[in-house]
C-alpha cells in the first residue's frame, strides 16, 4: 500500500513479504488522489496527469492526451523509461534521479518520483513553460506524497477484499475469452 | 506485483515471457495481439532494434473484463533474450507476478535454455525471490522442428521443479493461449489465496507456521502439475457461459470457429510417456538464411494501417474535465487574439513614428505642430529671441 513496505513483525517468508508489498489502493484514497489530480489539471493548464506504479500499473488518471495514447501503454513505457534512468543514475553514483522531463513540439512531460515506487506524470502543452510546470508539479508532489503516506500507515479496510469466488470466476472468464483459440 | 485498486475496482497483474534469444517470446505476444478478441487487447508496444530483436521489452495490455466485480487486467511483457541484455531483463522482471518461460525445443539450444533459466533464478534471487515464490509455466516452443527434443527429454533437463509445461508452435499460434490461460489461472489463484477475506487470510498466515504447513497446501498456489501437454484441438462448441457474477461481461464471446466448420485436424499424437505431442508438421519452405526465418515473423501493422481500436482507456477521468479544458482552450484563444491585436497596434504606432522621423514625405502628411516638434523647430525661435 502506498510507498513503503510495512515493516511488520509477522513477516515470515517470501510469500508473506510479497503479500505485504502488494499495492492496494482503497476507494477513499483513490478519490483523494483523483481530486488532487483534477485540481492540478485545472489549475496548471496541464493536458493530463496520472499516478503510476513503478512497475507500470496505472493508479489514477485525470485529463486527456491526444492521439492514440492508451493509458496502460503510456504507464508501462513511462515506468520502463524511468526505471532505466534510475539505473543510469546508479552508474553515475547517484541514488536515483527523481525528476525527468521530456520536451516535444506540442507537449512536454514531467515525471517525478514520489517515495520509492510511485511516479507522478504530468503532460503540459508547450504554452506552459518548463519552469512553471516544475513549480506546479512540485506542489502536486507534496499533496500526493501526503496522501500516499497516510494510506500506507492506515490498516487494511474491512470489507475491501477480493471475493472468494474471484479465482473460479476468473477461470470461467478465461474459458469464455480464449477457450476456442 | 499485483496492484489491487478498490477505488477503480481494478486488479492489475504483470506476467513476463522469459527465455533465451529467438525462442519465440515476442511471437507469443504477437499471436495474442493478433488472435485475442479485439476488445480484450490494447496496443502492442515494442522497443526493438532495427532488425526486430527485442531491445528493452515488448508490452501488451490484456483486459480480461469484469471478474467477480473487479476489472482484471494483465500486463504482458517480454524480456530481451540475448545474454548481454541482462540489465534490462532485471528491470522488466521487477514486480513480476508470473513467468512464462519459453524454451526452444531445438536440441542445439538446450544449453541456452538452461543458461537462461539459471539467469531467471539469479535475477529473482536479487529481488529476494525464488522460482517457487512466483508462478512459473514452461512452454516448450518450436515443436514443429523435425529434430525437436522429446517432451520427456525437455522435462528431464529443464523441469526438476515440476512446473506445468505446454507444448507450442507459437508461430502457428498453437499452445500460446493454453500457456496464457494457465499462468493467468495460477497468478489469480495465488492472489486470491493471499488476498481473500479475513478468514482465508488467517489460514494463509497459519500455513506459514510449521504446524500450518503440515496441514495446508503451500502458499505458492496450485501444486505444480508437471508435464501438462498440449491439449487436443478443441471441438467447435460454444463455451460454457460463466457463472452469474455481479456486472460480468454481458455475454460470452461466440467462438471464432463457426460450429459448422470442420474440426481441426489432430495436431497432436500420443507419445510413449503418455502425453500428447505435436505431430512433426512438414517444415515450411526454408528461406536462404535460417536466421532470417525468425525475423520474418509477423510484425504488428503500422498504427495507421490498423483497424479502429476500441476507445482508449481513460481511467476514471472526470467527465466534466474535457468541457473545462475545451472552454479553457477557447478562452485562451480569445486572450491570445486580444494580445496579438494590442501588440500589432503598438507596433504600427512605432513604425509611424520612425517613418515620420526619417521620411520627409510622411512627415508632410502630419499636423503642422507635430511636424515642428519632430523637426526640432520649436526651440529655434527661443534661441533667436535670446540672441536678439
Amino acid at each position: 500500500m502506498g510507498n513503503d513496505v510495512p515493516n511488520r513483525p509477522e513477516v515470515v517468508g517470501a510469500n508473506e513479504a510479497m503479500r505485504l508489498r502488494r499495492l492496494v489502493f482503497y476507494a477513499a484514497d483513490v478519490d483523494r488522489i483523483n481530486q488532487g489530480l483534477l485540481g492540478f489539471v485545472k489549475k496548471s493548464g496541464a493536458v493530463s496527469a496520472m499516478l503510476i506504479d513503478q512497475e507500470g500499473h496505472l493508479v489514477a488518471r485525470q485529463g486527456f492526451t491526444s492521439g492514440q495514447a492508451d493509458g496502460q501503454a503510456l504507464a508501462a513505457l513511462v515506468a520502463g523509461s524511468f526505471t532505466s534512468t534510475r539505473q543510469v543514475a546508479k552508474l553515475l553514483g547517484e541514488k536515483d534521479f527523481r525528476v525527468m522531463s521530456q520536451q516535444g513540439a506540442d507537449n512536454s512531460m514531467h515525471i517525478m518520483l514520489l517515495g520509492e515506487r510511485t511516479l507522478q506524470v504530468a503532460v503540459f502543452p508547450v504554452a506552459v513553460k518548463p519552469g512553471m510546470a516544475q513549480v506546479f508539479c512540485k506542489e502536486l508532489a507534496v499533496q500526493m506524497e501526503a496522501i500516499l503516506q497516510e494510506a500506507a500507515q492506515r490498516p487494511p479496510e474491512a470489507g475491501q477484499e477480493l471475493g472468494q469466488n474471484f479465482s473460479s470466476a476468473m477461470k470461467d472468464q478465461l474459458d469464455g475469452l480464449f477457450g476456442n483459440l | 506485483m499485483v496492484q489491487i485498486n478498490f477505488g477503480q475496482r481494478e486488479v492489475s497483474c504483470k506476467v513476463v515471457f522469459y527465455g533465451p534469444g529467438m525462442s519465440g517470446k515476442t511471437t507469443n505476444l504477437e499471436i495474442i495481439h493478433k488472435k485475442a478478441p479485439k476488445d480484450a487487447v490494447g496496443e502492442m508496444v515494442s522497443i526493438a532494434t532495427e532488425t526486430d530483436r527485442t531491445l528493452y521489452f515488448d508490452f501488451l495490455p490484456l483486459d480480461l473484463g469484469n471478474v467477480a466485480g473487479m476489472r482484471t487486467k494483465f500486463q504482458l511483457y517480454t524480456v530481451p533474450g540475448q545474454i548481454y541484455y541482462n540489465a534490462t531483463r532485471k528491470l522488466v522482471l521487477q514486480g513480476v507476478d508470473g513467468v512464462i518461460f519459453v524454451a526452444d525445443s531445438n536440441p542445439d539450444k538446450m544449453a541456452e535454455n538452461l543458461e537462461s533459466f539459471q539467469n531467471l533464478r539469479d535475477n529473482l534471487a536479487e529481488m529476494g525471490l525464488t522460482v517457487d515464490d512466483v508462478p512459473v509455466v514452461l512452454q516448450y516452443n518450436k515443436r514443429d522442428l523435425p529434430n525437436a527434443l522429446s517432451v520427456a527429454d525437455m522435462d528431464a533437463a529443464m523441469n526438476p521443479h515440476k512446473f506445468p509445461t505446454y507444448e507450442a508452435c507459437a508461430r502457428e499460434g498453437k499452445g500460446v493461449f493454453a500457456t496464457l490461460k494457465e499462468i493467468s489461472r495460477l497468478v489469480i489463484e495465488k492472489l486470491n489465496k493471499e488476498h481473500a477475506p479475513a478468514a482465508n487470510r488467517r489460514r494463509t498466515a497459519q500455513s506459514l507456521t510449521p504446524q500450518g504447513a503440515t496441514t495446508l497446501p503451500p502458499t505458492g498456489g496450485t501444486p505444480h502439475q508437471g508435464n501438462v501437454a498440449l491439449p487436443p484441438a478443441p471441438a467447435p462448441v460454444a463455451p460454457t457461459p460463466p457463472a452469474p457474477m455481479p456486472a460480468a461481461r454481458p455475454a460470452p464471446r461466440p467462438p471464432v470457429m463457426p460450429p459448422s466448420a470442420p474440426p481441426r485436424p489432430p495436431a497432436t499424437s500420443p507419445n510413449n510417456s503418455g502425453t500428447r505431442q505435436l505431430a512433426a508438421a512438414p517444415r515450411p519452405a526454408a528461406p536462404e538464411d535460417p536466421k532470417n526465418r525468425h525475423l520474418q515473423k509477423a510484425k504488428p501493422p503500422a498504427l495507421d494501417a490498423r483497424p479502429a481500436q476500441p476507445q482508449p482507456n481513460m481511467g476514471a477521468t472526470d467527465p466534466t474535465l474535457k468541457r473545462y479544458q475545451d472552454a479553457r482552450q477557447a478562452n485562451g484563444g480569445v486572450v491570445k487574439g486580444l494580445m496579438i491585436g494590442v501588440l500589432g497596434l503598438v507596433g504600427l504606432l512605432v513604425l509611424l513614428i520612425m517613418l515620420a522621423l526619417f521620411v520627409p514625405a510622411v512627415r508632410a502628411l502630419m499636423p503642422m505642430g507635430l511636424q515642428k516638434m519632430l523637426s526640432g523647430e520649436t526651440s529655434a525661435p527661443t534661441e533667436q529671441a535670446a540672441h536678439g
